[in-house]
């Protein structure tokens, strides 16, 4: 395969004392999935491609919660395409919560670094190179893609989704001053064991759980750098915000705002 | 090692003037009312507050922090507008005292609701990532049936 000639090129042209650097860097994609039987195929070939043009050591671990579409039957003949050494399906029985999705892929790792992004499609793996490269530019704890940043924004957003989206962030820009632009966002690259205790210390859930791993890596003086991503809205499938979304966002932004 | 409940007992001169060096104030039972003692822990207490966690200190939340910032400037704003400080400031500038708290709210105000709009109207619409991705969704798809994915 191309990535692993160019991955044991680089690994030659870093002229690294042998034995005293044993492991080149991996990384490791969690992808948890719930009725993504139409988008894990496309995503699984984005990332495929995105890696081997940059020669980069990696695996893809998709966790399926059970999904009644079928797609655990397309992600056993994604493994059958790309070898189960690329491929690694860790499904559990049934949809449970995304921080135990995350610890149960990371359980089978074996990259030293993990990437965390949604198998929708609006996370788009050409950001992936970057998100490494700024993550060796500054030797950083977390990479977050931003979408509020730079060159970054968002595809199939109406104004009032735009207006929410800007105001909420501005209210937790204010209250927390969490060193990040990107609080909601879930399109980010952290060194395994900095997410393993992140996912240790965080107790919410939804759009409040990836907004608390950046409020506590602040809290245990991990370094943050940024992405800037384009988040192009569910391209299958349903995308919602309801009051229901904007209530429990606001609890659990007062409920940080109280205890961190 | 307990202090003697009252006053200095002048057959034990010299352990009573070395005392207050070797006991640190804070091991004094604080039923013993010590102008040292109480000062030096208020001043410990304000000393902490506004940078506790640049200091080391114990963690405060961010909520703390906020009552801070705002008692503060509560307190200045109060003791200037009363003239609690027993400063003589000029008319106009009582004038423009008083009702600045009002002032302070309508522009954060004013800022939040620019810095949003402003931020709304410039949100980047990611047109060509989207048609991006579109040409790339059909290239996936022609190449993964071609390896013999059933969709």
């Amino acid at each position: 395969m191309a990535s692993e000639e160019a991955s044991g090129g680089s690994r030659r042209s870093r002229r690294e004392p042998e034995g005293r650097v044993p492991r080149q860097d991996k990384y490791s994609v969690l992808l948890p999935t719930y009725n993504e039987r139409e988008n894990l195929p496309l995503i699984v070939w984005l990332l495929v491609r995105s890696f081997s043009e940059s020669g980069i050591n990696y695996e893809i671990i998709i966790i399926d919660d059970g999904s009644p579409d079928g797609t655990r039957d397309v992600a056993e003949q994604l493994e059958r395409i790309y070898g189960s050494d690329t491929i690694l399906l860790r499904p559990r029985e049934k949809k449970l919560g995304l921080g135990t999705a995350y610890i149960h892929g990371m359980k089978h790792a074996t990259g030293n670094y993990i990437i965390i992004m949604d198998a929708d499609l609006s996370h788009h793996p050409k950001f992936i190179p970057e998100f490494i490269r700024k993550q060796k530019e500054g030797n950083f704890d977390i990479v977050s893609g931003t979408r509020y940043k730079g060159n970054g924004g968002v595809y199939g957003w109406d104004l009032k989704r735009k207006i929410i989206s800007r105001g909420a962030n501005f209210i937790t820009q204010i209250l927390l001053r969490p060193g990040a632009s990107d609080l909601t966002g879930s399109f980010r690259l952290y060194r395994k064991e900095v997410l393993q205790k992140l996912i240790e210390n965080c107790v919410s859930k939804g759009y409040v759980f990836q907004m608390e791993m950046i409020v506590r890596a602040r809290q245990l003086n991990y370094t943050i750098g940024e992405v800037p991503i384009s988040f192009v809205d569910r391209v299958y499938g349903e995308s919602k915000l309801g009051g229901n979304e904007i209530v429990s966002f606001l609890k659990g932004l007062l409920t940080l705002f109280a205890t961190t | 090692m307990a202090r003697p409940p009252q006053g200095p007992d002048y057959t034990k001169q010299e352990a009573v003037i070395n005392w207050p060096e070797e006991v640190p104030p804070w091991t004094q039972p604080p039923s013993q009312p010590d102008p040292t003692y109480s000062r030096g822990l208020r001043e410990a207490d304000v000393g902490a507050a506004p940078g506790s966690e640049a200091a080391g200190g114990g963690p405060m939340t961010k909520l703390a922090q906020w009552l801070w910032g705002l008692a503060l400037l509560g307190c200045t704003w109060a003791a200037l507008a009363t003239g609690a400080l027993g400063l003589e400031l000029p008319p106009s500038c009582r004038e423009v005292l008083w009702p600045l708290p009002a002032y302070l709210l309508v522009a954060a105000g004013c800022y939040a609701l620019g810095t949003v709009g402003y931020r709304v109207d410039t949100f980047h619409d990611c047109e060509d990532a989207a048609r991006e991705l579109q040409s790339q969704i059909r290239e996936a798809r022609a190449d993964l049936a071609r390896r013999g994915l059933r969709f």
